[in-house]
């Protein structure tokens, strides 16, 4: 059975996880304790990280937004400092249960590609600082995940801080973000597809729009061609159906048993058309 | 030997005891302490029977491991009615509505119910619906038990 280690300051957590050899750190448990008990993750030891308080809270500073990673999901989509889409993301993850113990630290390292807050991160200009008992470094929400469950993440290091750029100041306008997703019910449920997007909205533009998937790909993918086809253009009918084929054929779904690939390639354009009126203030787009 | 000394308040009352690094809570709640108005359902974190309330928020028993309880308030459905008897306004509530049927998913569905009225003491039926939409009932339908928590609201701003 795995020791059940709580260490009181993130240095000596750094140092405990450097030194073990098969170490799990354990943020809300909501996924992780079911892996442990029926033995499909095996660890020597546990690390609980979830009372740490140098990892919890939303913080604005220095120019950005700093999200501890053992911020529970239910503090993420209350938190007013949080920008829509990540703060929708965070809100449809599981249940009041859930959401109440689950962090978004859990959920990004979880490094699932229907992770809810992972496709607003992408849009969002997300950062995270990686941590270990020698070292630190920082790089883009983007090349953190590398397949299903697999991360760039090596023993030793701890995901410590989630950075979003701040996207607001007196001469500009702020950029707008909003997410979409479905799943098999309205709530406590897996997405099949979801979607984030991030833009500059004024005068029935888009400018540097920003356009993410999860659950339609082995990780969470910004769609660059979409964003180009939607850049510096008006709006219109003809711009989001051409964006929108353009959206289905650039996924890469696979068919399991939540969803056929067919399905999600046709769902994704509706989601997108349901974020952009979201992000618009419209009420939809057909 | 059990591996993790833990000390938390339970239903009002401090506990200590010692327990091993993978038993989840609904476990020691039910075996260790005899409250077996946790009720296990799927154990996988779906259907909220074992809903208690952690600190205040309501959590699933089943996806929390003993351990995490260190330090902290824990209350379920036997330390919600007062001391003398008195019921909660919500288990009087789904008395009078008749939101009761097998009675499996209620200590869950009023401990989610106790949390929304706590930070929200009037809420809309949609509050409500999405404060409970981590607790499933295969009886009756969520409509009286949407009425019966719109009442103990009622009830308590009375």
């Amino acid at each position: 059975m795995a020791r059940y280690i709580t260490p009181h300051s993130l240095a000596e957590a750094l140092q405990i996880l450097g030194q073990e050899e098969h170490c799990l750190p354990l943020a809300g448990g909501t996924d992780l304790t079911l892996l442990v008990r029926d033995g499909t993750v095996q660890a020597e030891c546990l690390l609980d990280i979830s009372k740490l308080p140098e990892l919890i809270g939303v913080q604005e500073e220095g120019g950005e937004i700093r999200i501890g990673p053992c911020t529970t999901l239910a503090d993420v989509a209350s938190s007013p400092l949080l920008p829509a889409a990540l703060r929708a993301g965070a809100s449809w993850i599981g249940s009041p249960q859930i959401r109440a113990l689950g962090t978004i630290g859990g959920n990004i390292c979880n490094a699932s590609p229907c992770g809810d807050t992972l496709s607003p991160l992408l849009v969002l200009g997300g950062r995270f600082r990686l941590r270990s008992a020698s070292g630190e470094r920082e790089i883009p929400a983007e090349a953190f995940f590398l397949g299903p469950k697999r991360t760039i993440l090596t023993r030793g290091e701890l995901l410590v801080e989630i950075s979003l750029p701040l996207t607001r100041s007196s001469s500009q306008d702020e950029r707008r973000s909003a997410f979409q997703k479905i799943g098999g019910r309205g709530a406590q449920t897996i997405a099949q597809v979801n979607l984030a997007i991030s833009a500059y909205w004024k005068e029935g533009i888009l400018r540097q729009p920003c356009l993410a998937v999860g659950s339609a790909a082995p990780t969470p993918i910004r769609i660059p061609a979409v964003e180009r086809i939607l850049e510096g253009q008006r709006l219109d009918r003809e711009l989001i159906a051409q964006a929108s084929l353009r959206l289905a054929a650039e996924i890469r779904p696979i068919c399991d048993q939540r969803a056929s690939d067919r399905y999600r390639r046709s769902v994704v354009q509706a989601l997108f058309r349901d974020a952009l009126a979201s992000l618009t203030g419209q009420e939809a787009y057909s | 030997m059990k591996a993790v000394p833990i000390s938390f308040c339970l239903n009002g009352h401090p506990v200590s005891t010692s327990i091993d690094s993978d038993l989840r809570a609904i476990d020691l709640l039910r075996e260790g302490f005899g409250l077996t108005g946790v009720k296990e359902g799927c154990g996988r974190g779906e259907c909220g029977a074992c809903t208690i309330l952690l600190d205040g928020r309501p959590v699933n028993a089943c996806l929390l491991l003993a351990a995490k309880l260190d330090g902290c308030e824990v209350l379920t459905i036997e330390g919600l009615a007062s001391a003398d008897g008195t019921l909660h306004p919500l288990q009087s509530a789904f008395l009078e509505v008749g939101a009761v049927q097998c009675g499996f998913c209620t200590p869950g569905m009023i401990l989610a119910a106790k949390s929304l009225l706590d930070t929200c003491p009037d809420p809309s039926e949609e509050e409500i619906a999405y404060a409970l939409s981590g607790n499933f009932c295969r009886c009756t339908g969520y409509s009286k038990i949407i009425k019966a928590v719109r009442l103990a609201a009622q009830e308590k701003m009375r």
